[in-house]
């Protein structure tokens, strides 16, 4: 069996708890009974390595990925095959971000923890804003890479692809949508269901370490990385 | 005022024009897709910084008179050639919305 959830942030985002470091993430996945999951700071990636390395320690495969904002501010769940490719995708956010400073007291902190739970690190660069890469360009940068592309919280009423994109352009290349927490459970939605003509999911989106893991998805056999997983879920029975 | 005539008021410079005979009959001004969609009027000259494909689309279903992306940007290539093939205008400037309203104000 598979359970997981592809949406958790961690201290790094500048938004999230300053306690999410990937040992205590790991740690709260293992508890919650998480078999797959992966950290999707906001243009940031740096707590990946080590989250994989923890995950590894606690039979929890770590997908690498990222939530990246686009120029139109749409925000757009990414995963990779390999570390390389996210890496290789890091540097082309980091090229396209602000050269500003992160504001702590405005946005919060971006700290990165180590395996024992201590801080080692601020990110100081602003993270908690649109990049100037337009959707378009992600889609076929990620897809150029390997990797596979999810916009979040379609429906949510900032930065989704509603909200910022009017509608879901039902040709365009995305690999899955994500649904909201709250609205899946109000909609009642399954896992792999069309929406907009694509395959639906959800996850935690946990800013919080009580949330990792809430409402974790099922797939009935094991996978081995986000394409098997994803073709799981496009393959589930309608 | 016609399209043409709101061209040179403004000095946009033209990205795609379908029909530059078009009457312009009010201004709008948004980013965000699903605002405009609620509120443009129809004949609308729409000034954004949104160089997405969907504007077309929204373009399109609200009878915008001509989509002018301001600030410098320029549209997407998917939007323009959508655009094409759907007959949509648009223009660009490097001015900003506000200080192209402004030139505006009182002449349509």
């Amino acid at each position: 069996m598979t359970w997981f959830d592809l949406h958790i942030h961690s201290a790094l985002s500048a938004c999230a708890e300053n306690i999410m470091s990937p040992r205590q993430i790991l740690l709260r996945a293992r508890a919650e009974g998480l078999t797959v999951l992966a950290l999707t700071d906001h243009n940031a990636s740096g707590h990946v390595p080590l989250a994989r390395q923890l995950g590894r320690d606690n039979g929890i495969l770590v997908i690498p990925g990222m939530e990246v904002a686009s120029r139109e501010e749409v925000h757009l769940l990414v995963y990779f095959a390999e570390m390389k490719a996210l890496a290789d995708f890091q540097e082309l956010v980091d090229r396209n971000l602000p050269e500003e400073a992160n504001s702590p007291e405005m946005f919060g902190e971006q700290l990165l923890y180590d395996d024992q739970d201590e801080i080692v690190g601020c990110d100081e660069r602003l993270r908690q804003v649109g990049t100037g890469l337009g959707l378009e360009q992600i889609i076929t940068t990620v897809h150029g890479l390997g990797g596979a592309a999810v916009p979040a919280h379609i429906y949510r009423r900032r930065y989704s692809l509603m909200s910022q994109l009017g509608f879901v352009d039902s040709t365009a290349a995305f690999d899955a949508v994500e649904i909201a927490r709250p609205a899946w459970v109000k909609g009642d939605y399954r896992l792999g269901q069309r929406v907009e003509g694509f395959p639906a999911l959800t996850g935690s989106d946990a800013h919080f370490l009580e949330d990792v893991g809430r409402l974790r998805m099922e797939i009935e056999r094991p996978v081995d990385g986000i394409h098997d997983l994803l073709r799981c879920v496009h393959d589930l029975p309608q | 005022m016609k399209l043409k005539q709101v061209i040179e008021l403004l000095g946009l410079f033209p990205v795609h024009l379908a029909d530059e005979n078009v009457e312009v009959a009010a201004v709008y001004c948004g980013d965000l897709l699903s605002d405009v969609l609620a509120h443009i009027q129809k004949d609308s000259l729409w000034f954004s910084i949104q160089g997405h494909i969907n504007v077309v689309a929204v373009a399109q279903l609200r009878d915008v008179a001509c989509l002018v992306l301001v600030n410098g940007v320029a549209p997407d290539p998917q939007a323009v050639g959508r655009a094409q093939t759907q007959g949509v205008n648009i223009c660009g400037s490097d001015e900003t919305s506000a200080a192209l309203c402004m030139k505006l104000a009182g002449k349509l």
